[in-house]
């Protein structure tokens, strides 16, 4: 066992004695080696059931919405990217930051559990990544918000998330097209990566309106275009870029292609901005703020 | 929004953003004119279109 | 016993393309489903893998289906009625568990005084060449859900003799017909079957469904979906989860009505006209996806929906097990 989930389990144990928490967020283990999933434990005796290792690659921060109308206090864990998340979280008001009290992993990336179940049940012949998808241009390791801390302080890599953008940017119209109508069209609408989001944490969000309903629920390319370019449009300088989408996806639809697109257009035409950084008043999204000094040019 | 829609492939021309008073009449009309010239340019869209039987 | 071989697999598949579309288990970039035949070098087969991701429910029913078009025509609306597919039509190499499933489709959309037509078009011309299941993978529970992987009930069931070559026995009058078609390729040999693995999990269900009837208000159920997030991937993964919407699509005066696939684990599946919505929370909705599986359609049809094939286990993205779920569900206790 590691020493990150021994002192996990003494952590979580010691809050739920002394009340400090009424429930800790973690990880447990499930039947197969590659399985950490998301628990909620509220009984001090529980806590040995908490894991901290490769596999944990959920964001549980995602998971506060569940506890935004109630006044439970909530230890959660959290790693570099759900540490963002947790911010978007108290940004966005679904929680306060009076009634977290998080524990910080600093993390060196994470396996993807769902590569190594399509290895193991014989469904795929691909060999699982070594670094989740989502871990592989990582530039915050080490959460930015926390009120203690587990691991050792790592590195970022290097920055080429925007390599593929790029990329991208360079094609003709047409070939770009041509792209992301091949790549949307693999979407079969479940909303996984809305839900999966901590940017998605409307009450009722936009997709399930249906007067009116503002984008058809049929998967052909167009609506599967539109319903993508809306949520990238929905979350564009409030996405974190924790990956949790992309992971999320059942049908291998490259979100990320979309929501650093716009991670980097907010951050050149708004910035120098990331979401996520930082609760200081200041740090709001540009898109949630309004400033004189904001582009203009269609003025 | 326009950097977004280019970047899925869609022509810039197609989407434009302009800031018009309800009093500026004239520029309205040089605007909708000008847009209008541009879109014609880049010729009828084949793009984000619901095909029907 | 007659063989089909390796390399006479993509011929077979044309001829009987000839006269019916024909579902094949391929490659959709990174995505394994059951799509039709087109004779196409760059598609790659996915014959050699455990089971596809996407379920063969596409083939019965689709994920988008056109029911009927409409225009305005002066005063009056012409409806135009969409054509049900008449044709042929084959399914290739579906496995047990997903039989099963279309058993349980058959008696959901077919049965009880109400057959519904865009379902049976599909269905009734539908012949089935299953492929028996030597080697399940470690989420499969098949068997435990009633289900016989070694000789599914088909018209031809065809075995994997390891190298992607199939021992081939025809099992009805429509087999038999199949197989006089493919007479030209299929050989004749003897054969040694395989060897078939155990499964690696078997979990004891008897007694679950009337268990369950007295849980609905159990607290279990807000611990057990803590970590669900109600995605959606389940339900679309899952051969036998077939909730469905009907929607319209309209421009100005003409437009179509389709049935396309909905998820219980939507909030908005169960909002009504007047805003009320029974199952407002995660909970009930993750609560009602397992008893609809593991009770609701037991009572009513006498069999489970959950056919053990594992989709959902391997492919959920946080974690959520129906086998974990199934040992708590009979761990705990009821108050009477």
């Amino acid at each position: 066992m590691s020493d990150n989930t021994m002192k996990a389990r003494e952590i979580a144990k010691k809050l739920l004695q002394d009340g400090t928490v009424d429930l800790v967020l973690g990880w447990e283990k499930g039947d197969e080696p590659y399985v950490s999933a998301p628990t909620v434990i509220r009984d001090a005796s529980e806590t040995d059931r908490l894991v901290v290792d490769e596999y944990c690659i959920h964001d549980l921060a995602a998971l506060l919405t569940d506890y935004r109308d109630s006044h439970d206090k909530i230890a959660i864990f959290a790693k570099g990217c759900d540490s963002r998340g947790i911010v978007r979280m108290i940004q966005d008001r679904v929680i306060t930051r009076d009634r977290l009290y998080i524990i910080g992993l600093n993390c060196s990336g994470m396996k993807d559990p769902n590569e190594y179940a399509r290895a193991a049940s014989g469904m795929s012949k691909i060999t699982p990544a070594k670094k989740a998808t989502k871990c592989q241009s990582c530039q915050y390791p080490n959460p930015i918000i926390y009120d203690e801390i587990l691991g050792e302080l790592q590195q970022p890599g290097a920055d080429n998330r925007f390599a593929e953008i790029e990329k991208i940017e360079n094609m003709t119209p047409d070939e770009k097209y041509e792209f992301f109508s091949r790549e949307l069209s693999k979407c079969i609408r479940c909303y996984a990566c809305r839900n999966a989001c901590v940017a998605c944490n409307c009450r009722t969000c936009i997709f399930d309106e249906t007067k009116p309903q503002w984008v058809g629920r049929a998967t052909d390319t167009v609506n599967n275009m539109l319903y993508h370019i809306v949520r990238a449009m929905h979350v564009a300088g409030r996405c974190v870029e924790c990956g949790e989408c992309e992971r999320a996806c059942p049908a291998g639809v490259p979100l990320m292609l979309l929501n650093r697109k716009l991670i980097k257009d907010v951050d050149q035409l708004f910035g120098p901005y990331q979401a996520g950084l930082s609760l200081e008043g200041d740090a709001i999204p540009p898109l949630s703020r309004y400033r004189v000094d904001d582009p203009d040019e269609f003025m | 929004m326009k950097s977004f829609l280019k970047y899925l492939g869609i022509e810039p021309e197609r989407y434009q953003l302009a800031w018009i008073s309800g009093s500026e009449g004239q520029k309205f009309a040089d605007v909708m004119a000008h847009v209008v010239a541009e879109v014609k340019k880049v010729g009828p869209n084949r793009k984000l279109r619901e095909e029907h039987e | 016993m007659k063989v089909l071989p390796s390399d006479k697999i993509r011929e077979a598949l044309n001829i009987l393309s000839g006269e019916a579309e024909v579902y094949v288990p391929q490659m959709r970039d990174d995505v394994s489903g059951y799509f039709i035949w087109a004779d196409n070098p760059q598609v790659e087969l996915a014959l050699d893998i455990l089971n596809t991701y996407m379920s063969p429910k596409n083939v019965v029913l689709p994920q988008t289906e056109n029911m009927y078009s409409f225009s305005a025509v002066g005063q009056d609306a012409n409806v135009v009625e969409v054509a049900n597919p008449q044709g042929q039509r084959v399914i290739f190499g579906i496995k047990g568990c997903d039989l099963k499933a279309l058993e349980a489709l058959d008696l959901a959309f077919l049965t009880k005084g109400y057959e519904d037509e865009f379902y049976k078009a599909r269905r009734q011309n539908l012949a089935i060449i299953a492929r028996a299941c030597y080697t399940p993978g470690p989420a499969c529970f098949c068997e435990s859900m009633g289900v016989d992987r070694l000789n599914p009930e088909a018209d031809v069931v065809i075995h994997d003799l390891g190298n992607q070559s199939f021992a081939w026995e025809p099992k009805t009058p429509k087999g038999e017909e199949l197989t006089s078609k493919l007479q030209g390729v299929l050989v004749e040999q003897d054969v040694k079957l395989p060897q078939a693995a155990e499964l690696k999990r078997k979990i004891d269900i008897t007694g679950l469904s009337e268990k369950l009837a007295g849980m609905f208000e159990h607290p279990v159920w807000d611990e057990l979906s803590s970590r669900c997030m109600n995605c959606g991937t389940c339900t679309y993964v899952c051969p036998s989860c077939y909730c469905f919407d009907i929607q319209v699509n309209t421009r100005g005066e003409a437009g179509n009505r389709f049935r396309c696939w909905d998820s219980c684990m939507y909030r908005e599946y169960t909002l009504m006209a007047g805003g009320h919505n029974p199952r407002e929370y995660k909970k009930e909705r993750f609560r009602n996806r397992f008893l609809h599986k593991l009770q609701f359609f037991n009572e009513r049809y006498g069999v489970n929906l959950c056919i053990g094939c594992g989709r959902c286990v391997i492919l959920c993205p946080n974690g959520v097990n129906i086998l974990e779920v199934i040992d708590k569900l009979k761990e705990v206790q009821v108050d009477a």
